[in-house]
């Protein structure tokens, strides 16, 4: 059980809650019944942090490998190679009692909200039964830490929604609901991926800002994790972003900074092509530069150097060659060749006010 | 505010390609009856991209599946006329459907991944659809076309119709339907969801597609979505839906700056966005309203912040708001542009 | 609570599955007390052969004069007990090894599904006719103990392929994420996703064991009883040189009525069953803002003076 401090101040403590360093992942492609089977890369060359009460927001497409990132932090995956420590200890190295505690402050809340409770259960059967088993509500007072939990989640009247089966209930609900059995477990982190990606488009904002609330006023952590830059700004405010693509990060740093000057080609192609709800900002918007329809390349036949040199449109012969190593620009971390270089990033053709 | 149809000030106008007049959608479920589509009464503006917006349930998806008659059992369209040109689609027999069907409108669905045959190549596909709706053009001149169309679409044609479906990658299977839905060069292309399993670069190169098409083709096309924000950047018409009702119609620009909507209001401002201020966003207050009872007085009126005793008993009528822009509304209420 | 009597609500809602429910019913009532309240009297009695139904005999008599209607009274007895037994020795024998080959996985799974494999791909009748003469079957039990021991095995591959499919969904990956114990994952979340299946294969199963203790029977690998209606109806068949002697109709009608009857009621209310064990099937839903009557009207009609939405350019 955590030990659950009014500290507002995120950067308080000095152990961050994950710590990933050098992080690779490989899946293997078998090619039949006699030969090797083929390596893919799906993680390369991780680095990311995240401390107590913080908000990290992983932006990528499918095929970039943020779910695989999202498995390994749950813990489902185990890392080739590079370390993960969980407050200061390696994930290896844990006892089977340090392993419960890492287990439990962990939550994941995901994308499916359907597939993702039991279809034969009832709410309280399914948010019940985990805290019984981990004792963190009695037999007597469960259904009031059930009632607690729905609550927190702005599922009311909890009468109503003790004794629905998943299918009574909308998507909006059971997402909620998931993130109402993620809470039950008093986590420290949750891990959102892709949390409202099969709910309506009016329906998002009041989600995010339910994880926004959770975070501020639990002091939870969360990492999420989508495909929408626009979704990205209504949890992470104060938070931090990381772009990948293709297995690597290929920015990080303030969520606010990044997106108002963001630096690597493909943040800057992601920042044009994400839809704006209005007609005239969207038609200012200077045209999505990339290269020809060169589509998403697959992982099993990864580009040379710069894993995004085959779309980019300010690609240099240096590109082609060598792989960029992350460096330091502003307080960002971009992993570019060309980031010193690169013109002032522009979203709108005009000066347009309030942008 | 009594509006009459007679209020359809045309002055140098083109006619509507398709005409919607009271239709009716029911579906005869075992406990009740669910009216999905109200008294709808549309005028799609021909050669424009018209968006046509609505949250789950409101009735968008069988509103198009009604124009093209594939509202299947339980479902049946209990009345209403849809006029294309003179035709009334509602009253087509089964052989004219048949020609109506993906020669003059034709539709590009959700997740386009399911709609192609897994055992043939591309190009048997092509040819065989072409075939089977009209013979004038040999084998050869049909690959031609299709070339074409496959060129429109960013694709490697002599690679694209030599593969099978599971060879290609979603995006790419997407603009091959769009090719697929251009084959016979319908009049109206309807769009459902396009992209919704896609990325958003590309959804945007899509988009791009699908403008640069309907410039060259003057295709009219009608975009069905539950994302605001893809009809301000794609359409130049919306309409927005709510429970089986079309609450608000209008040009692209008035909607959004102009929204008269309640329901509108608070669809643009739950949108989220990547400008604007984050605190402006607000969610829809309560849930979706049930359809299988009976309705009394506006269908919104639960959710409505203005609503008051008028909105709870008595339907909205249509009022006209300006030239391009008609409301279903009892109050006089003018958005803010956000 | 709540699912008996939701139970028996789905099964009133659903006609036909409440049908095959009191049907089925009926013969359990009969096979458990018809016995006792109805006489057999088994000695010939040529004169009154081959007789249309009447008072006395209220569904005739068959070749040798006696009454029908005990008969199968009496037979359904055996027909049942077989039936539901070797339906339950099958569903218990396929759930066990299923589960386990699915849930230990490894070798234990590689053995049990080359068993699977080997039972699937050979003719099963002939082998339980072999084993029928090697231990000859003098009881019920017996015979329902020969029965199942060979076809449990689509039952324990379905079972295995299910647990196996369950074991990755997400609801059961979010339990480990939790780190919940395996034993609550196994019996409260797995578990309840199967019972559906199992409930309705028991009786489809029914079905089938019935139809192959008739086999066993005919060939006179298991215990005689002249009672019995597939008895019935192979001595009623003979008689009757298979039909063409049509005084005998009866004879043959009425047994074959009987079978088709508990089939059919077995299968209707296998249907049933399945709806009410899964609540996703049930077509009531409780998620009803309040409880109004059915409304066979649909919305008023108040727009017919309303305005066309178009764009008027």
């Amino acid at each position: 059980m955590t030990d659950k401090t009014n500290v507002n101040d995120k950067t308080d403590a000095k152990v961050p809650l994950v710590e990933l360093n050098n992080l690779e992942m490989n899946f293997y492609k078998s090619k039949g019944m006699f030969r090797k089977p083929q390596e893919l890369n799906a993680l390369h060359n991780i680095n990311l942090k995240i401390h107590n009460g913080e908000i990290v927001v992983v932006v990528g497409e499918s095929g970039s490998g943020k779910t695989t990132l999202a498995n390994v932090i749950a813990g489902l995956l185990t890392p080739v190679s590079g370390t993960y420590k969980f407050k200061g200890k390696e994930i290896h190295s844990m006892t089977k009692e340090e392993a419960n505690v890492y287990r439990s402050s962990i939550q994941v809340v995901q994308q499916d909200s359907y597939a993702a409770l039991n279809p034969m259960r009832t709410m309280i059967k399914s948010l019940g039964d985990p805290m019984l088993l981990k004792k963190y509500a009695t037999k007597d007072n469960l259904l009031e830490k059930v009632n607690e939990v729905l609550e927190a989640v702005d599922l009311t009247p909890t009468e109503h929604f003790i004794n629905k089966y998943p299918h009574q209930m909308s998507g909006g609900q059971r997402q909620r609901a998931l993130i109402a059995r993620a809470l039950s477990m008093n986590p420290e982190l949750i891990l959102a991926d892709e949390p409202v990606s099969m709910i309506d488009v009016s329906l998002r904002v009041s989600i995010l800002n339910l994880l926004a609330r959770l975070n501020e006023e639990r002091n939870i952590a969360i990492l999420y994790i989508t495909h929408d830059l626009a979704t990205a700004r209504y949890v992470g405010k104060n938070g931090r972003i990381a772009v990948m693509y293709l297995g690597e990060i290929v920015e990080t740093g303030d969520l606010q900074e990044v997106l108002s000057n963001p630096q690597h080609p493909y943040l800057r192609a992601l920042l044009t092509a994400v839809p704006i709800p209005n007609p005239r900002l969207s038609r200012k918007r200077k045209e999505l530069q990339l290269n020809a329809s060169s589509e998403l390349p697959d992982i099993s036949n990864m580009p040379s150097g710069c894993r995004f040199h085959t779309r980019c449109m300010y690609c240099k012969d240096i590109c082609k060659v060598k792989h960029p190593e992350p460096v330091k620009h502003g307080s960002s971390i971009v992993t570019c060749h060309l980031v010193d270089e690169l013109p002032k990033f522009e979203l709108f053709t005009e000066d347009v006010a309030g942008a | 505010m009594q509006a009459s149809e007679k209020k359809q000030v045309q002055t140098q106008d083109v006619e509507p390609i398709l005409k919607i007049r009271d239709l009716c959608v029911d579906y005869f479920l075992p406990n009740g009856i669910l009216r999905a589509v109200n008294h709808v009464n549309l005028d799609v503006p021909t050669g424009k991209i018209t968006g046509l917006v609505g949250e789950s349930g409101s009735g968008k998806t069988t509103l198009t599946s009604a124009i093209l008659r594939t509202v299947s059992n339980p479902g049946k369209i209990t009345k209403g006329s849809i006029l294309f040109g003179e035709k009334d689609i509602v009253s087509l027999s089964d052989k004219e459907l048949r020609e109506y069907r993906w020669r003059d409108v034709a539709m590009v669905f959700q997740a386009a991944q399911n709609c192609l045959n897994p055992t043939m190549t591309l190009q048997e596909q092509f040819i065989e659809t072409y075939l089977a709706h009209k013979k004038d053009m040999s084998e050869k001149e049909i690959i031609e076309h299709v070339k074409k169309l496959l060129r429109a679409v960013r694709l490697d044609a002599d690679r694209v119709l030599k593969s099978y479906p599971h060879e290609m990658s979603g995006g790419m299977k997407q603009r091959i339907m769009i090719a697929f839905a251009q084959l016979l060069e319908p009049e109206i292309l309807f769009l459902d969801e396009p992209t919704t399993a896609l990325d958003v670069i590309t959804q945007d190169y899509i988009f791009r597609i699908l403008k640069t098409v309907h410039q060259i083709k003057g295709t009219t096309m009608v975009l069905s979505t539950h994302d605001i924000a893809v009809v301000a950047t794609l359409c130049d018409y919306m309409v927005v839906m709510y429970g089986g009702n079309i609450v608000e119609f209008g040009n692209i620009y008035d909607m959004f700056e102009q929204p008269c909507h309640p329901y509108t209001q608070l669809l643009i401002q739950a949108a989220p966005s990547l400008i604007g201020d984050v605190k402006e966003r607000a969610a829809i207050p309560g849930t979706a309203p049930d359809l299988m009872q009976e309705r009394k007085g506006c269908i919104f009126a639960d959710r409505c912040p203005y609503a008051d005793d008028i909105c709870r008993q008595v339907e909205p009528e249509t009022r006209v708001v300006s030239e391009e822009h008609t409301v279903a509304c009892h109050k006089e209420i003018r958005g803010k542009a956000i | 609570m709540e699912v008996i009597k939701s139970f028996f609500k789905t099964m009133y809602d659903n006609k036909q599955a409440f049908v095959g429910m009191i049907i089925l019913l009926f013969f359990v009532v009969m096979a458990t007390f018809g016995p006792m309240v109805v006489p057999l009297d088994l000695s010939t009695d040529f004169l009154n052969r081959y007789q249309w139904p009447s008072f006395a005999h209220p569904l005739g008599t068959d070749y040798v004069g006696n009454d029908l209607f005990q008969q199968i009274v009496h037979g359904s007895r055996s027909v049942l007990y077989i039936g539901l037994l070797a339906s339950l020795f099958t569903v218990i024998l396929g759930f066990a090894l299923g589960a386990l080959a699915g849930f230990a996985g490894g070798i234990i799974d590689k053995v049990i599904s080359l068993m699977i494999q080997i039972l699937l791909s050979v003719p099963i009748f002939p082998i339980q006719l072999i084993i029928a003469v090697i231990f000859p079957i003098r009881n019920v039990i017996m015979l329902a103990v020969v029965l199942a021991c060979l076809s449990w095995g689509l039952l324990a591959r379905n079972v295995r392929a299910t647990i196996l499919s369950l074991k990755q969904r997400e609801f059961v990956l979010i339990c480990r994420i939790m780190g919940l114990p395996k034993r609550h994952i196994i019996f409260k979340e797995i578990l309840p996703n199967i019972t559906p299946y199992l409930a309705s294969v028991f009786v489809l199963n029914t079905n089938a064991a019935i139809a192959t203790s008739v086999g066993l029977m005919m060939l006179g690998m298991a215990p005689y009883e002249p009672t019995h209606w597939s008895i019935m109806l192979s001595n009623a068949s003979v008689q009757a040189n298979s039909g063409t002697n049509t005084a005998g109709i009866f004879n043959m009608l009425v047994p074959t009525a009987a079978f088709v009857l508990l089939q059919m009621s077995l299968v209707f209310f296998a249907n049933g069953l399945d709806e009410a064990l899964n609540p996703r099937l049930r077509a009531s839903s409780s998620y009803k803002p309040d409880k109004k009557k059915k409304q066979n009207t649909p919305a008023r009609k108040n727009t017919e003076q309303g305005g066309t939405h178009h764009a008027s350019i």
